[in-house]
């Protein structure tokens, strides 16, 4: 067979639809499946594995429960690791907002003078301002503003 | 956002879990191959359900009887585990079960007392199909009956079967031109006879 009829001959098969594929399928098909029996008496046919294959086997299952410990263990950490963070930030936040007694959007020493000011005058405080939920508002508390103000934020530090 | 991680590690752990126990139909047929050949029998079931409504209906054909296809069925994967230690394809799979099937297909056919010719004219049978199949697709088995076996051969290799030119010459044990060759001169029949017309383009 030379070039032009090789060139020829795939120009014949793609003229050719895809009728004919499914009609030759329908005259060629089979009567009907395979009975489930045949299909056990063929696998079972498997010869049993031998010792040294097993053993691969038993490797391969130690590797990968050693490697989904790994990643259960990694994953764990990890998300671990993200809720103190986010638990810290919370409480950063609740500190921050109780301890800005003036509510000009930061904590100074200006809180603390504030606080200690409404204790003096004795006018009703706030229930939020019992920052050492002791039941009292006193100068604990007052010192504590004074704390936080003074203290450098973990964001700052970093 | 834990509900969410929480589905990531399951997502994670599933296809951890999928990669390593259950054989993927990704697989190619050498690495089932090697799987089964390790005694996996998930791998050999995975190759054995890839090829197992192709081999039966290549033995049907052949033999043209049920029962006779369920052996043959049975006998030519037995010889597939038989081969399996040390196997390796150059193609695929169906290259190395068609010669097998129509071997032992003529091996049945023999022990059957049914086949009295060498396998020169072991003859591809049509299904028995229902009468109004049969009246849609008589004129295409008429032709296909009069082509030369060696033709209507690959034809079928390459429309039913669905094998490429190489593979149907590496089944067959002969050069990509034959079988090119071959195929050119079915289609050409075909093509000539009025009552195949419609099956090509123009």
């Amino acid at each position: 067979m030379n070039d032009q009829e090789a060139q020829f001959d795939a120009g014949l098969e793609r003229q050719v639809s895809k009728a004919l594929s499914q009609d030759l399928k329908r005259l060629y098909q089979s009567p009907g499946h395979v009975p489930d029996s045949i299909d056990r008496a063929i696998l079972s046919q498997l010869p049993v594995p031998s010792t040294r294959a097993y053993r691969i086997r038993v490797y391969r299952t130690v590797a990968a429960f050693a490697a989904l410990i790994g990643i259960v263990i990694g994953l764990l950490v990890f998300t671990q690791g993200e809720t103190n963070i986010s638990t810290d930030e919370q409480a950063q936040t609740s500190t921050f907002a109780r301890t800005d007694i003036d509510q000009n959007g930061t904590v100074n020493i200006l809180d603390a003078y504030s606080l200690a000011r409404h204790i003096k005058s004795q006018q009703p405080a706030r229930p939020t301002w019992d920052l050492n939920a002791d039941g009292r508002i006193n100068q604990a508390d007052v010192d504590l503003v004074a704390y936080t103000a003074v203290r450098l934020s973990r964001r700052e530090l970093l | 956002m834990g509900k969410c991680r929480t589905h990531f590690i399951a997502l994670v752990l599933a296809y951890v879990h999928d990669s390593l126990y259950n054989k993927s139909h990704m697989e190619t047929d050498q690495q089932l191959l090697e799987d089964a050949a390790q005694g996996d029998t998930q791998a050999f079931a995975v190759l054995y359900n890839r090829y197992r409504d192709w081999v039966y209906r290549l033995a049907w054909r052949f033999t043209g009887d049920q029962d006779l296809a369920l052996d043959v069925l049975q006998e030519t994967w037995l010889y597939v585990i038989k081969k399996l230690p040390g196997l390796k394809l150059t193609a695929k799979l169906t290259t190395f079960l068609y010669p097998a099937v129509r071997h032992l297909s003529l091996n049945a056919m023999r022990a059957k007392k049914r086949f009295m010719g060498g396998p020169e004219v072991l003859e591809e049978l049509p299904a028995s199909l229902p009468h109004s199949q049969k009246l849609d697709l008589e004129d295409l088995a008429g032709v296909l009956g009069r082509l030369p076996r060696q033709q209507s051969q690959v034809m079928l290799m390459r429309y039913v079967d669905d094998m490429t030119i190489a593979e149907i010459a590496q089944a067959l044990s002969i050069p990509d031109g034959t079988v090119k060759s071959r195929l050119h001169h079915a289609l050409k029949s075909l093509r000539h006879d009025e009552r195949c017309r419609k099956y090509f383009l123009d």
